[in-house]
């Protein structure tokens, strides 16, 4: 691939002084895309607006690069989500885009599979051999192709789509992301309006375990509103309270931390509705008629010793809560469960203070993925709509049936599709990794007759492929990504264009599904051949609907302003999609409300056995489920609670290590009805004594140098579920595990 | 008082906001990246020589389940009585006209007496040559230089940025404002918890956090008069 | 001055104070090249060091210094030994002094070679330890005369040139001596060395008069140099550091370990060169009873430090007194106590026991406790700084270990060349001595044996 393919924009467009002041020199530019080499002057800063594509948020970045190297990545000020935030690991993008371990170029599996034996091949080989073997299972007419992404949308979403036009509907796509959707679970139907948590204004907030500051939604966006919701002086005695079984980073920052049994939440919410329902805390009026009668059911004192909090605790949370002038409650991850009642609950109790679309209340955006959706797929979507009938029409037939049942409807995860599906003929994986993040999938994974990898890395799942097809990194490629609930009249639409030249010879997967396309006889008939001007036409399509009205001109010309515009801020907003939605997220006649009384009483785990605990894992704030594990920076970031570098542990509390003879430090054995593994114990002085946490994400047998084999993987204890019963004994060994500074008091006591 | 007199040059001031400050180490991550602090792998590390010019000290108070978490980041403090600077033989590590510790790595013989005499353990001694696997090395930042083995070195305030932004302002023919300089961990902050500035300047923003009835400096018994100054939890 | 004593035994003197020089036993053999082989190895670490980068050692962040200083603090006491006991015992004209002397001031410069060299050993880039030194240079760059570190500079280079002119004055009679004694190149040497001593009475006086002086001017400079090298610490405000005494604490300690070192030297020589009729039981009693004094003394002022920092309260303070007392470094503690005070007082405390071998067993357990002492002035201090997140520990590696073995082998190697090449006792001294107060140093020689 010759270099200068990618020298594509040559304009350098006028610069906004808001933006110049984040870089703070005369000679910086901000400057979309790349500039070609004749107009390059050495020794000076190039500024290049993208966006972050390391988790879902999509954080809008600046790029600073010289010599064309990118030596530092910044929070874009005009991105209305991260408004110049960004986190650790967008900071360490940089060693994502050069990291050693990168896959440097298209190869092929030349041994048995499994035996990481690969041999460099070129493009054209990869993508004909790729197009060859679809084609004879579309030709086969019998096994479904899965494509598995980790975002669902994008280019290389609408790529795949296109290609699975060709493919007579056989090809499936999920993605890892999407089924934590909160749209959904908070109102049980996919791509319903997203709520938005008004924390910066609200005066109380009340957390059922949701991590805003590290992970959940979307840690930028909330960690500013966390910075105005402290900072504010008009908060008056503001309040936040969190609740979870251990202390995560988000609880250290709350007010009050609230231990309850984990998986009660549900059973929390409402007793607190109980309070302020009997207590008329809140207007009779504003109180509808069918949330009283069940929730008496569900009085503190009845409860109180399954949450495991003293009533009087709760009934000070429910007077706090529902006193406050602008209280809020967030709904936690019951990690992983789209239906979740705790989730409803907590919607239920918005209601009961009636915060819906009030200051420091709920807001909901109509849904940026209908928008989104409707505008980006404006020109694929007939296409599209001949894919989901074929899809359909195989719905009862064989092997396929499952497949299309266990598909993107169904909010399936690529691991839950693996191990529903009959059989899958090709698996296509794009960013994910799921053998390592599910374990469980290996023996369908093995199975599968054709692996393809675009990973950038050489992981798990990549090792047992038969064809890898490198894609580039998010700094190289053009991508457009929704920013989820920006505020409720306008959606935001992230961009991503190349910053530097490609490092090594990869190709942006879209590019490659567009070409093989091409290769299975597709028609030309696109308004876009490439990414790039899928992007183009993207951003020129929805700034005709956008309410800035900047005059644009034809569809085709994608040079034109408003998209020049676009590139340079990174960024485009939009109004919200055809006009906000004002489904009433909660009435008496939603499915909800009906719901709400029926709300399962959980039973409390600890009561199943002595020596039962429960194990949590989570996600950490730096290598969420381990696919940045590969970045020395974040791997020499210590744990913000434990100071742990370079590995992982497992969380105890003193008193169950006391009970167990595990001493800190020492190698433990986790070990569940699945399997054991065997990690460091910290013990950890703020953690439920029946749980026990470990963070996910390492514990890798294939991931580069950095990453590969250090720690455990609590996925291979856990088989997909994120809270599971566990048994925990000490080894004697002292494990290696590595601080950056002591767990000790402030204050050591010393006696005199 | 520096904010008193009335000073030619400006001097250079750091406000952390402790209530805003949510521990995430952003901060931590954009320094190390701005001023080509390396990593030193596993095995260093677990010697005790992992590198960072900004840390997040984590606290306990209390037991469970009243027990909480304190964070505080903590950076050279660029005390304007700084002890490491007395104990230099060589004057590697000085005070500026700007109140900056700075510290020039060219002079340092590497006594790390400095580093002794800091009572915020904020120095970080180059053990060994620094080293980046390619192509890592390519995310450096040409404006900072990679230290060598056996020299000490510190946060600097971003002393690229500082000169940067006075080099705008005298280039504009005016004084340094408040936007003119924003260090790496400062424009990183998710919770926009620090803020920089001239704290000569009493129309600065950092010069009024300084008087807030919460300002609060590390250590302040010691005498050394840290330019950082904490706004405590309220 | 007149030599009055019969010819024989002028003449056995000089045979047996000089037979080192002449004869050499397996002993010496042996013992020089197990030193040397030690040097070697430390010689062979510090290259590496050299190479790698001085993070082959244990240091880390906090722990900046350890092995290192507590070697250069260690070395530079033991310097005390020596010149300043020799100095004291002549200025307080102690006669029993005259064999020893010597053999005293030899250690002071050798520790004082070696304790010297721990500043420059320690440091990241070593090749650069001239910019300590004010050195006129293009870029008119001065050290800062405001650190400790410029001072220990000026005073430990003060001290080495006094040392080693005391040292040098008193060798020159016997330097002319060996010199009569040899021929060709030898004496051509030894004449060169012994600067023209033809042993006339303005001679004689001159250099009477030469150490005197030095004698009441090293005094000073040695208990300024300890003084100035606890100032590395007293300077800086760290808890546990930043103490007012000490400068009198250091001096004590340096004293006290550098006599038991000269016990040491002596019991080994004794051995080794036959030097029974002149090392006698006497030297050790009465070096014993000043080891006693200081084992003393140096209690008293750790009783003092301590109980002020445990009654004061500080709490960066107390946090090391804890890590020392009762934490993890108090094996090393205790054991120091034990080693510094408890084994010399009953060792010593007793006439009985005041023998050459009590002696012996007491110094060399000073010696170690006194190395201990350093290190747990140093380590603890560093790995609890005032906030506790950075609170840490430290663990030697091989070449600091190293390192410090090698000092040992090159302080007797040193010493081993040393009685090679000058009389290790001062012979004039000791007939001087003979002559001067016959009867005294025959009761003194009669008492033990
Ligand atoms: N035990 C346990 N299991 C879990 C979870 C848990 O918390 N606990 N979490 C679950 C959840 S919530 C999720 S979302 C899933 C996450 O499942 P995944 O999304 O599969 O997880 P990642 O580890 O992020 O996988 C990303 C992979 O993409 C590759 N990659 C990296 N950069 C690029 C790039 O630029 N382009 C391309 N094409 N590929 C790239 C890397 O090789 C990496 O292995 O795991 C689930 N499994
Ligand atoms: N920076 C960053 N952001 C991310 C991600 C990332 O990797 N990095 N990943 C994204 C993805 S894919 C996902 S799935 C989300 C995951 O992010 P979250 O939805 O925040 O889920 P986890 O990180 O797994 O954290 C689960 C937390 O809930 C607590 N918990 C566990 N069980 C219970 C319980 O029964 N009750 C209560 N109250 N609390 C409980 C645990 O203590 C744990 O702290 O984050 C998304 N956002
Ligand atoms: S929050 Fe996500 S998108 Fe934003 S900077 Fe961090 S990793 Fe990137
Ligand atoms: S914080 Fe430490 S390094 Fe910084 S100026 Fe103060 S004493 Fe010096
Ligand atoms: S380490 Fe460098 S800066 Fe620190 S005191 Fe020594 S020479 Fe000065
Ligand atoms: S001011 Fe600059 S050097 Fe100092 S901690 Fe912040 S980013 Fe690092
Ligand atoms: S980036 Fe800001 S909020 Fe995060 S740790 Fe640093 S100072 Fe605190
Ligand atoms: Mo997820």
């Amino acid at each position: 691939m010759k270099r200068r393919e990618f020298i594509i924009l040559t304009g350098i467009g006028a610069t906004t002084a808001s933006m110049l002041s984040a870089c703070g020199h005369p000679e910086n530019k901000l400057i979309p895309a790349l500039i070609p080499d004749d107009q390059y002057v050495p020794g000076l800063d190039y500024w290049k607006a993208s966006s972050c594509a390391l988790c879902e948020e999509g954080c809008g970045i600046l790029v600073r690069t010289r010599e064309h190297k990118a030596n530092k990545i910044e929070g874009n000020l005009n991105h209305p989500v991260n408004r110049g935030g960004i986190c650790a690991r967008g900071q360490a993008g940089l060693q994502v885009l050069y990291a050693p371990d990168r896959i440097s170029g298209p190869m092929k599996s030349t041994g048995q599979r499994g035996s990481a034996r690969f041999e460099p091949i070129s493009w054209d080989e990869a993508t004909r051999l790729l197009a060859g073997r679809l084609q004879s299972i579309k030709e086969a007419k019998s096994d479904s192709i899965l494509f598995a992404t980790r975002y669902p949308h994008g280019v290389n979403r609408v790529a795949a789509m296109l290609l699975g036009d060709m493919l007579e509907g056989r090809l499936m796509w999920t993605d890892s992301r999407m089924i934590h959707d909160l749209g959904a679970s908070y109102d049980e139907t996919y791509g319903a309006p997203q709520p938005i948590f008004d924390i910066a204004r609200a005066s109380y907030i009340l957390s059922f375990g949701a991590r805003f500051l590290e992970t959940w939604r979307s840690p930028m966006r909330y960690s500013k509103a966390y910075g105005e919701f402290r900072g504010s002086q008009s908060r008056g005695h503001g309040k936040f309270v969190q609740i979870e079984p251990r202390m995560s980073l988000t609880a250290a920052n709350a007010d009050e931390w609230i231990p309850a049994r984990p998986g009660t939440e549900s059973l929390l919410a409402l007793a607190l509705g109980a309070v302020i329902s009997r207590e008329k805390l809140v207007k009779a009026d504003a109180l509808p008629a069918f949330l009283s009668a069940p929730l008496e059911r569900f009085a503190p004192e009845d409860v109180a010793n399954q949450i495991d909090i003293p009533a009087d605790v709760i009934i000070r949370l429910a007077r706090e809560f529902a006193g406050s002038e602008r209280p809020v409650a967030l709904p936690g991850t019951e990690p992983h469960d789209t239906s979740s009642p705790a989730t409803i609950a907590v919607k239920y109790l918005n209601e009961l203070v009636g915060n819906r679309d009030k200051p420091g209340g709920v807001y909901y955006s109509t849904s940026w993925i209908n928008s989104f959706d409707s505008v980006l797929h404006k020109i694929p979507r007939a296409t599209l709509a001949k894919a989901s009938t074929a899809t359909n029409g195989l719905k009862d037939k064989g092997p396929l049936s499952a497949a299309a049942q266990a598909g993107r409807d169904a909010a399936s995860s690529p691991a839950a599709f693996l191990l529903d599906a009959n059989q899958v003929g090709a698996l296509l994986v794009h960013h994910v990794n799921p053998v390592y993040t599910n374990p469980e999938v290996l023996e369908r994974v093995k199975a599968t007759p054709f692996i393809a990898s675009f990973s950038c890395v050489m992981d798990e799942t990549t090792q047992l492929a038969d064809l890898i097809l490198p894609d580039h990194t998010y700094l190289e490629s053009w991508d457009v990504k929704p920013a989820p609930g920006v505020d409720p009249q306008s959606a935001a639409i992230s961009i991503l264009q190349p910053v530097v030249v490609p490092e090594l010879d990869t190709r942006q997967t879209a590019d490659v599904l567009l070409a093989v396309r091409s290769e299975l006889g597709g028609a030309a008939d696109l308004p876009f051949d490439s990414a790039e001007s899928l992007v183009k036409h993207t951003i020129a399509e929805l700034s005709k609907s956008s309410a800035s009205g900047r005059p644009s001109t034809t569809t085709e010309d994608t040079t034109d302003e408003p998209v020049q515009h676009a590139l340079e801020r990174g960024v485009l907003i939009v109004p919200a999609g055809a006009g906000r939605s004002t489904e009433p997220a909660f009435d008496s006649k939603s499915n909800t409300a009906s719901r709400a009384s029926k709300i399962e009483v959980p039973e409390s785990p600890a009561t199943t056995g002595e020596s039962a605990l429960t194990l949590i894992s989570y996600e950490t704030a730096t290598f969420g489920m381990g696919g940045e594990a590969h970045l020395p920076v974040l791997q020499e970031l210590p744990d913000p609670m434990t100071s742990v570098i370079w590995g992982n542990w497992v969380e105890i509390s003193p008193q169950t290590a006391a009970q167990h003879g595990i001493a800190d430090g020492e190698l433990v054995e986790v070990s569940t009805e699945w399997g054991s593994i065997q990690v460091p114990a910290i013990v950890y002085p703020a953690i439920r004594s029946d749980v026990i946490a470990m963070p996910s994400g390492q514990g890798h047998t294939a991931f580069g140098r950095y990453a590969t084999g250090l720690g455990a993987n609590p996925a291979l204890v856990q088989r997909g579920k994120q809270i599971v019963e566990a048994k925990i004994s000490g080894t004697g060994k002292k494990a290696a595990v590595v601080r950056m500074g002591t767990m000790e008091r402030e204050h050591p006591d010393l006696k005199r | 008082m520096p904010e008193e007199k009335a000073q030619q040059k400006p001097q250079w001031a750091m406000a952390i906001d402790l209530d805003r400050c949510t521990g995430c180490e952003a901060c931590v991550v954009a320094c190390g990246v701005e001023n080509n602090v390396p990593s030193v792998g596993p095995a260093e590390a677990a010697r005790g020589r992992a590198k960072v010019w900004i840390r997040i000290e984590r606290y306990f108070e209390g037991e469970y389940p009243n027990i909480r978490a304190r964070f505080r980041p903590v950076m050279c403090q660029h005390c304007e009585e700084a002890p490491c600077e007395t104990v230099c033989p060589v004057y590697a590590t000085y005070h500026t006209e700007e109140g900056l510790n700075a510290q020039v790595y060219n002079r340092c013989v590497g006594t790390r007496y400095c580093a002794n005499n800091c009572p915020y353990t904020v120095r970080s001694f180059n053990w060994f040559d620094a080293s980046w696997d390619a192509p890592l090395d390519k995310a450096l930042n040409p404006e900072v230089s990679v230290r060598g083995r056996g020299v000490m070195e510190k946060c600097t305030f971003c002393i690229q940025r500082i000169r940067k932004g006075e080099d705008k302002a005298r280039d504009e023919g005016r004084e340094v404002r408040d936007g003119d300089v924003v260090p790496a961990c400062v424009q990183s902050c998710p919770a926009t918890a620090m803020t920089f500035g001239n704290i000569a300047d009493p129309s600065s923003q950092v010069a009024k956090l300084a008087k807030s009835n919460r300002a609060t400096r590390l250590l302040e018994e010691l005498g050394t008069k840290p330019r950082v100054i904490y706004l405590s939890k309220s | 001055m007149q030599k009055s004593i019969a010819l024989g035994a002028d003449h056995d003197i000089n045979t047996d104070l000089l037979r080192p020089l002449c004869e050499t036993g397996i002993g010496w053999y042996s013992i020089a090249t197990i030193s040397g082989l030690v040097l070697l190895a430390a010689v062979g670490a510090f290259g590496y060091q050299l190479y790698r980068g001085i993070g082959v050692w244990g240091l880390n962040r906090p722990v900046m210094w350890a092995f290192d200083i507590t070697n250069f603090v260690f070395w530079i006491g033991i310097s005390h030994a020596g010149t300043l006991i020799s100095a004291i015992l002549r200025v307080t004209g102690a006669e029993w002094r005259r064999p020893v002397t010597r053999c005293a001031e030899a250690i002071t410069v050798f520790a004082l070679l070696i304790g010297a060299m721990f500043p420059i050993v320690h440091l990241g880039r070593p090749w650069l330890f001239y910019w300590v030194a004010p050195l006129p240079n293009g870029r008119g760059l001065w050290p800062n005369y405001r650190s400790p570190l410029v001072w220990d500079f000026f005073a430990i280079n003060t001290y080495l040139l006094g040392s080693i002119i005391y040292l040098y004055i008193p060798l020159i009679p016997d330097l002319a001596l060996v010199r009569d004694r040899s021929k060709g190149l030898k004496r051509k040497i030894y004449g060169m060395l012994s600067l023209g001593w033809w042993g006339t009475q303005r001679q004689w006086q001159r250099l009477e008069k030469a150490v005197q002086v030095m004698a009441v001017i090293i005094i000073p400079v040695a208990v300024s140099v300890h003084t100035i090298v606890s100032w590395d610490f007293a300077m800086a405000i760290q808890p546990m550091w930043h103490s007012t005494m000490f400068g009198p604490y250091f001096v004590a300690g340096a004293i006290f370990s550098g006599i038991a070192a000269l016990i040491l030297a002596m019991a080994v020589l004794r051995k080794v060169l036959h030097l029974e009729r002149y090392l006698k039981p006497v030297h050790f009693n009465n070096l014993g009873l000043l080891l006693l004094t200081m084992s003393l003394i140096w209690f008293y002022f750790t009783f003092a430090e301590y109980l002020t920092t445990w009654y004061g309260n500080e709490p960066a303070e107390k946090v090391i007194f804890q890590q020392k007392v009762s934490g993890p470094f108090s094996p090393m503690f205790w054991t120091m106590v034990t080693l510094c005070f408890v084994i010399p007082v009953v060792v010593l405390g007793f006439k009985r026991s005041r023998t050459i071998k009590g002696t012996v067993i007491a110094s060399a357990g000073i010696v170690v406790g006194m190395w201990l002492e350093r290190f747990l002035i140093i380590v603890p201090t560093l790995s609890h700084p005032r906030m506790p997140f950075n609170w840490g520990s430290y663990r030697p590696t091989w070449v600091e270990v190293t390192l410090l073995t090698g000092t040992f082998g090159y302080f007797v190697l040193l010493y081993c060349l040393f009685v090679k090449v000058f009389p290790i006792v001062a012979v004039w001294e000791y007939k001087e001595g003979l002559a001067t107060r016959p009867a005294e140093v025959k009761a003194a020689a009669a008492h033990g044996d």
